[in-house]
């Protein structure tokens, strides 16, 4: 890295020590090509020890998300040059999960949430219709395949959803749309999604503005399964 | 030097090249005029993993191994792009069995003393100090095995290889400084204990690589460059007490 330099305004707490978070400010050099996750690794390496997650480095595994001046990314697929204000960037991690420490959030509360969601074809072993999946549903189901569960569009419709009676998780809603149009689930998942908070949907489309692959999760999730809903009049 | 990918007349081969141009885009590179991307080389795949049985069982019983994790379904090189079937294929198998184990027998009991003995190590390297941290010992290793046990092999480069490999498990591992004493989300923490575990997996490629006096797939040797009907066969490392060895794999050719 070599060039320009940026202030990182880091966010550090160890919820084990600390009574509150601190910031702490750095100055780090950047180029074109650097990642918030270079930074990250060079203020580990020449800082104090910073906890924060990364593993593929390629925006495949999903979990290095965290907000940069208030917006959530991918750490290793965000260049500093891509930032809203490359000169002072605040690093903090995301809101809608509960810090272990400094950057790296516990990831599963939400598997743990997931598990009464139950998300996988449910029934297809005891029906025996796990070869059933025609060439045309797996086109449909391999959209959903592309989502690198990152939880960068949980923590975008958090803040648009204040109000928790409202509340819509879009991973579980492209799970749950995923799993209705799968021939082999016997579940309803319409029911489970209209449970799980359909209607409340405002339709902002954070998710899909935030999203790192990409990916039409707004169409994909809740125009599927509230059109699953209208067509048995439950919308 | 300089190293390029050329994706002319890539398209055809279709979809997994759209996640190609993807990481292009997003690192701010462009493809050339005439198709070409300068990229860096790295060692992506090492055709080697855990022996199983046709059960998918390792010797650690109840310990099931598939994918990519198990060895020799690819022989001497392996073929791009199935890493996704082999996971698939084998983990189902490897799934079924594992059921069927477990419904029909009860769970080893844990060695208590055992347990305690790697918390000890583990907690012996969370407080060592030293004169250099995990990232930099990592990065030896690294180096080491990139310039001696990468593309090119060769007595001498392996010999050269085994001998910092052994320096590094016998004075650096043992002084690698850990900045913090948390146990919770310690990352030099996690690196220190995978360093180790790299030079373990280092010594045994060296090792392999060293026996096997002939070039085949994707190990080169520069001083047997050719292949040798007599090494038509897998080799298995093995622990025997406290020291590695290596030896033709039981099963024969492959």
């Amino acid at each position: 890295m070599s060039g320009e330099q940026t202030t990182v305004r880091l966010f550090r707490f160890d919820p084990a020590r600390d009574a509150a978070p601190r910031y702490v400010d750095h100055r780090v050099p950047y180029d074109e090509h650097t990642t918030i996750l270079d930074l990250l690794e060079h203020l580990h390496e020449h800082d104090e020890p910073l906890a924060f997650h990364r593993e593929c480095r390629m925006f495949k595994c999903g979990i290095c998300a965290v907000n940069v001046n208030g917006r959530p990314v991918l750490a290793c697929k965000e260049r500093v040059t891509q930032c809203a204000n490359p000169a002072m960037l605040v690093i903090e991690p995301l809101a809608c999960y509960p810090v272990i420490k400094d950057l790296m959030v516990d990831f599963t509360v939400d598997l743990d949430d997931r598990g009464h969601l139950r998300a996988f074809p449910e029934g297809a072993v005891e029906a025996g219709a796990a070869a059933a999946v025609t060439a045309r549903e797996a086109d449909v189901l391999r959209e959903y395949t592309a989502c690198i569960r990152c939880g960068i569009c949980v923590e975008a419709c958090a803040r648009v959803v204040k109000n928790s009676q409202e509340q819509v998780n879009p991973l579980h809603m492209l799970d749950l749309a995923r799993l209705a149009l799968d021939s082999r689930d016997q579940a309803d998942r319409v029911i489970e999604a209209l449970g799980e908070g359909l209607r409340g949907c405002t339709e902002c489309r954070q998710c899909n503005q935030v999203c790192p692959v990409d990916l039409d999760v707004f169409e994909l999730s809740i125009v599927k399964l509230r059109t699953m809903a209208a067509e048995r009049g439950l919308a | 030097m300089k190293n390029w990918y050329d994706f002319t007349n890539l398209d055809p081969l279709g979809p997994s090249y759209p996640f190609v141009r993807q990481v292009i885009g997003a690192m701010g590179e462009k493809i050339a005029a005439d198709g070409r991307v300068e990229v860096g080389l790295a060692p992506y795949f090492f055709p080697g993993g855990v022996t199983i049985d046709e059960q998918h069982q390792s010797n650690v019983g109840g310990l099931f191994a598939a994918g990519e994790a198990a060895g020799g379904l690819h022989g001497a090189e392996r073929i791009a792009s199935t890493a996704m079937a082999e996971a698939v294929v084998f983990g189902k198998r490897a799934g079924r069995e594992a059921a069927a184990v477990a419904m029909n027998r009860r769970r080893d009991p844990i060695d208590g003393a055992e347990v305690a003995r790697e918390v000890e190590r583990l907690h012996a390297i969370l407080a060592q100090e030293g004169p250099q941290g995990p990232r930099a010992v990592r990065r030896r290793i690294q180096a080491i095995m990139w310039e001696r046990v990468g593309f090119i092999r060769s007595e001498a480069d392996l010999l050269a290889a085994q001998h910092a490999l052994e320096e590094i498990a016998a004075v650096d591992l043992g002084r690698t400084r850990i900045r913090s004493k948390s146990p919770t989300a310690n990352l030099d923490w996690v690196e220190a204990i995978e360093n180790a575990n790299l030079v373990d997996v280092g010594k045994m490629l060296v090792m392999a690589a060293l026996q096997r006096r002939e070039s085949r797939g994707s190990h080169f040797r520069e001083d047997f460059p050719e292949e040798s009907p007599t090494w038509g066969k897998s080799l298995a490392l093995y622990r025997d007490g406290s020291a590695m060895r290596c030896a033709p794999a039981a099963g024969g050719t492959q």
